[in-house]
This record gives C-alpha cells, structure tokens and sequence, in this order.
C-alpha cells in the first residue's frame, strides 16, 4: 500500500469496510449506545447533532453523562441559548459540577459566533440550540471543535432536520431511546434503548 | 545610593496630548517664544519663526504647566516599583530659549540583591515602561544632577561608584546641563565647553567670577556636596482626567487616548502591586445627548470583572465592546477613569502554564461575552436551600458554587412560564410540598410526573383550596 493512501487511510478520509477506525472519542454512558458507535462513543473534535421533536423529549438524558464527566474533571462546559431554563437540582442530581456550567443566553444571530468563541477559549463541550444553520456555520462550527478538540453539540428539532450536514456524527432521540441516522466510520443503526 | 534617573524628552507633548508627528509645544517668556519638544524637523530651543518656517503643516500648542505636573506624578508613582524613595522634579530656568528637563529620579541602592542584579532591575522597569506605553532615558549614578546628566546624553552605562564620576563626566557637554546663562556664557568665552575642564579649573576663581551657586551645583555634579530632595508620595486612589485635544465622535478614535489612559492605569497597579476589579469610565460630552441625561456628561461605562485583572488584554476588550454597543450620543470632550475596587491580585497558577492561560483566556472570553451581550445573559445555574422548587434554583455568578442537591428526582428543564393544564392527568411519584408561609410567595402543592405525548413533565397541582376546580401546571420536563 503506498504511503499517500496509509496517510488517508490513517487521517479517516478513507472508509475500508470491516475495518475500524481510530476514533478519539469519550463514551456516553448508555451501553447500548455505546456497542452500536465506532469508537464507542462521542467523537471528539467534531459536531454531533441530536435531533429531537420538542425540549425534554430526552436530549437532555442523552447528553448528559458526557457533561457530568467532563465537568468533573474540571474543564468548563457551556450551553448556548436553551429554550428553557436548566434546572440545578436536576443537573446536579445528575451529576453535573455545576461550578463548571456557563449559561448564555444568546440572540439567534449571534449563537453561532458566541459557541466559535467558548470552543476557542477553551470550553471542553457546547451545546447549541439554534433553529438552522446553513452550510458554512457548520463547517465553521466543526472547525472550531476540531482545533479545540472538543464537543460540539447541535441540538436540532425534527421538523429542521431534512437539511444534509456535515457532522460527524447524527443521533435522533425520543422518549428512552435513541436511533443513529448517520455516523462518519460506522452504519446507521435502528433504535436503541437508553438505560432509564 | 546609587539614583537611577528617567528622563522625559517629549513630556510637554504628551502633558498636551499631542501627536508626535502634528504638533509641538511652544514655551514663552516675556516677547521670546520657543518650541520645546520635537517635531520633525523642529528641535527644542528653536524660535518659532524658525520653527513656523521649518514644519508649516504642524500645529504649535501652548505649555499647560499643571498638566505637565500631574502626569510627571503619574509616571513618578510608576517608578516605586522599583526602588524608594522617588524624587519627580522639572528642572526650569526663567530664561529665553531654556529648554525645561521633566526628571523622575528612584534610589535603587537597596533594590538590586532584591532584583538579582543592575539588568535584571532595568529590564523590569523597561518593560512596566513598555506596558505603559512611555518614552524614556534612563542613566544610572551616584549623584542625582549626574544621574539626570548622563540620561539626557543619552549613556545608558551605569556609574556605580562615585570615584569614577569625574572621568565619566569629563568629556559630557556643558550645554546639557539645565544651568543659567549667567554660569553658561562666561565659561563659553573662555573655551569651557566640556565638564572635565570645568572640573580642572581652580576653585577659587570659580567662586569668585560665577559665585557659589555655580560651585556648589558643581560639586553637586560631582557627588561631593549633598543635594537636599522631596520624596513624591504616590496617590492612593486612580482618578485621571484626560482632556482631549479635539473632540473625537467616531469610537475607533475614542480608543487611541482610552489606551493611553489604561497605560496609567497599569503604571498605577504595578507601583501599587494591585489587581482592579472595578472600573468606570465616564465621559464628559460637547453638549448634552438626548433621552434620559438632560447634563453634559454621558452615561459612565461601568466595568464588572470576573477575577481581577492587570493586564491590558483583559481591561481593553470589554471596554472596547460597551463602547461598540452603546456609542457616546456626541462627540466626546474629556475621558475620566476611575478604578472603583482593586484587590490583591491573584497568583498565576504554576502547575501547568497551558492551563493558567487557559483559564485566563477562559475568563477573558466570558468577560467579552457579558460586556457584549449584556450581564444578565452569562450565569451558572446554583441551587439554593429551599423546599420550594421555583425557589430552589438560581442564577449565579458565573463559577459559583451552591448547596447539595435534593434526593428525590426532579426535573432537567425548567418553564419559566409554567403551563397551564386544563385537567389534572394522571401522575406517578407524588410529593406534597409546603412551605413558605412567611414569604409573599407561599407554597401547598403537590407534585408529580405525568407523560404527555411520549414526554415526562413535572406536574404541580395546587391544594390550597383553588375554586376553579381541578387546575394544573407544567413546571418543567425530565430532558
């Protein structure tokens, strides 16, 4: 094999079927979930979308092992413009450090920006709610989780979400489960239930 | 003691405010009129005719001796960062065509065991006077008047022992030192041009043709007589007022005097060894905006930060954002800063130099964000001790720590507006919660999970005798 296709082979440009990849990733924390993504689970330094019908259809249960570990190492993690209040006794039952936790309540034109800024000052995972982003915002957007080798996470509705994207890696989530729809080195994958 | 003198060539200019390249400073006394700072093809001592003649296009402004004094002050307060006692004199003559020397002298004697060495002091007073963004000669000695001498030629070698000065001072020239023109003339007339023929000269006939001033100063020069001084104490509070030459509108140009400002700022804390905290900035206008401030001053930019700062990377983007957001309704006149609350400053973290400067970049970034977006947009979800549950929850400062979380299940989405239910559906997990009677805001509910379209949502149904029968709300979701 030459030298220039082992180098694409190794950067993961190239997909060789029944062969796994080196993925960095952090795991989920739903077994399940886990068993089914190459790497097992959360790519790190790229964009994940979780795509869901309306807040608290179980996004929130699905992201959230990730943020508690990582807040518990004590890097910081930011959640840019919630539709709804987080709630602090339940982020904390959780097991979230809330000391760690930034809040920002963006307007839509300028969530995309703010998130840019918190991955490159160095925040280990954002979460984004925002309608709809076009091409270049996510390409932006994987760029800079990319050189910050961090979590972006885009929290998308149904109803937005026939629109391709190049994200690493698409979840849909709903009530205890969860179905990958697309996932860079891997098979898509039926539903898949959460642990409770 | 060993005195290490600053010299302020261009300290009329900036007193001023001036540009460098624009404009210059004339002095007058009786009819002679004289510029005194550098511009271009203009030196200090030239006539003004000759300097109106020499750079046409650039402007001549008038001397403002009390604003000269005061940033002298300033600049001296920035020197007791590195030694003690310090001495701010401007060495004037009354004299047609004299050009006035601005001195900041600071005893480093006792200083250098501490600073490990000559370089090492100089260095660290290099860069405080880098940070502030001033100019200055610097000359080392045992004597104060040859201190000042050797940094006005300009010989940065250090003069440690007091034998070695009538050497080092031999070949300097008389006409740099600020002596009258009654010493000066005669001693041109007979071929005196240098200090070691001074020096040489009998001492007797000195005093008898120049007096005993000239000997005196004289001896001075050469550390054999003493040279009285009055240490400057430095101010206790940062309170600078800076008048701009012409009044700026646009905010871009706002920002070239707001750093000169925040260059004093930094001189101030680094002589003080203090971090600010708080910081207004308040701005004095041509006349009076409209809307809320019928005065000519408008609205003070308050600045808020997370952990106290001394670097102009964390003061000068905030700043820079309020401004961008709220412009000044007219053109400005005058800049104000005050530091409201300083502190100690915080140690830098030495376990890892990667991750102090992440978190200052961290905390820089937040501070942008909030000075951008507004401070109520950026907080920390706390939890507070309180069985109500609307009251168990709260935004906090960003990095704020709360209490323990409570045992029983609750939800990870909270409605600000709860949702109101036309029927109470059936809920699994119920608590009855009270409390709150001595508040405006008492409490008699219970609560419960109840799923709606495929959802989970934290239900509160209130007991307390409500006449509209079976009402319920949705105070929040299981995420």
């Amino acid at each position: 094999m030459s030298s220039a296709l082992a180098q694409l082979i190794d950067q993961g440009r190239l997909w060789r079927g029944h062969v796994p990849r080196t993925v960095h990733t952090l795991p989920t924390g739903h077994a399940a979930l886990d068993a089914v993504l190459p790497g097992g689970g959360w790519p790190r330094g790229a964009l994940s979308e979780v795509v869901h019908a309306a807040p608290g259809s179980g996004e929130l249960r699905l992201v959230l092992p990730l943020l508690a570990r990582l807040t518990q190492q004590g890097r910081p993690v930011a959640l840019v413009a919630p539709p709804l209040l987080p709630y602090a006794p339940g982020w904390a039952q959780a097991g979230v450090d809330l000391s760690q936790l930034i809040v920002i309540e963006a307007p839509a034109p300028q969530a995309l920006d703010t998130t840019c800024q918190l991955l490159q000052a160095g925040a280990a995972a954002v979460c984004l709610w925002v309608v709809r982003l076009n091409e270049i915002d996510t390409r932006r957007l994987t760029l800079a989780a990319e050189t910050a080798q961090a979590f972006a996470l885009w929290m998308r509705h149904t109803a937005a979400h026939g629109a391709p994207s190049t994200a690493a890696l698409r979840l849909r989530v709903d009530g205890n489960g969860a179905a990958v729809l697309k996932v860079r080195g891997g098979r898509p994958h039926a539903r898949c239930l959460l642990a409770a | 003691m060993l005195w290490l003198c600053l010299s302020f060539p261009q300290l009329a200019l900036d007193a001023v405010g001036g540009d460098a390249q624009r404009h210059w400073v004339m002095a007058r006394h009786g009819a002679h009129q004289w510029a005194v700072s550098t511009c271009g093809a203009i030196t200090p001592g030239m006539p003004v005719s000759m300097a109106r003649l020499r750079a046409p296009e650039a402007l001549g402004l008038s001397r403002q001796p009390q604003a000269e004094q005061a940033l002298l002050a300033s600049r001296a307060a920035m020197a007791y960062g590195i030694g003690s006692p310090v001495v701010a004199e401007r060495l004037e003559i009354a004299e047609p065509h004299a050009v006035p020397q601005a001195c900041v002298w600071v005893e480093i004697g006792a200083s250098q065991r501490l600073f490990g060495g000559l370089e090492a002091l100089r260095d660290q007073l290099c860069s405080v006077l880098i940070e502030a963004d001033v100019q200055a000669r610097i000359g080392i000695a045992p004597a104060r008047a040859a201190a000042a001498l050797l940094a006005q030629v300009g010989d940065t070698a250090p003069c440690l022992h007091s034998a070695d000065l009538p050497a080092r001072l031999a070949t300097l020239p008389i006409a740099a030192l600020p002596w009258p023109k009654a010493w000066r003339e005669p001693l041109q007339g007979i071929g005196i041009h240098r200090v070691g023929q001074l020096w040489q000269l009998p001492r007797e006939g000195l005093l008898r043709r120049l007096g005993a001033g000239c000997l005196r100063a004289l001896d001075q020069l050469h550390g054999r007589a003493p040279e009285p001084f009055q240490a400057i104490t430095p101010p206790s509070q940062f309170n600078v007022r800076l008048e701009l030459l012409e009044e700026i509108a646009h905010v871009e140009t706002l920002l070239f005097p707001l750093q000169r400002l925040l260059g004093e700022l930094l001189g101030f804390l680094a002589a003080h060894d203090l971090a600010v905290l708080r910081l207004r900035l308040e701005l004095e206008l041509a006349w009076a905006g409209e809307g809320a401030q019928p005065s000519a001053q408008g609205a003070p930019l308050e600045l808020q930060l997370l952990s106290p700062a001394r670097h102009r990377d964390r003061l000068l983007p905030p700043l820079r954002e309020q401004l961008m957001q709220r412009p000044p309704p007219a053109p400005v006149r005058a800049l104000r800063l005050i530091a409201v609350e300083c502190t100690r400053p915080h140690p830098d973290q030495i376990d890892a130099f990667v991750a102090s400067r992440q978190a200052q970049d961290w905390t820089a970034t937040l501070e942008r964000l909030r000075a951008r977006l507004g401070e109520a947009a950026v907080w920390t979800p706390v939890v507070r001790d309180d069985h109500r549950p609307a009251f168990a929850q709260d935004r906090g400062a960003p990095g704020s720590r709360g209490v323990a979380a409570p045992t029983t299940r609750r939800p990870l989405w909270w409605n600000p507006r709860p949702q109101p239910l036309a029927q109470c559906p059936a809920r699994t997990g119920i608590e009855r919660i009270a409390g709150g009677w001595w508040t405006p805001a008492p409490l008699d509910a219970d609560y419960g999970w109840a799923d709606i379209n495929g959802r989970q949502a934290w239900v509160r149904r209130d007991v307390s005798g409500d006449p509209l029968g079976n009402r319920a709300w949705i105070e929040g979701w299981a995420g």
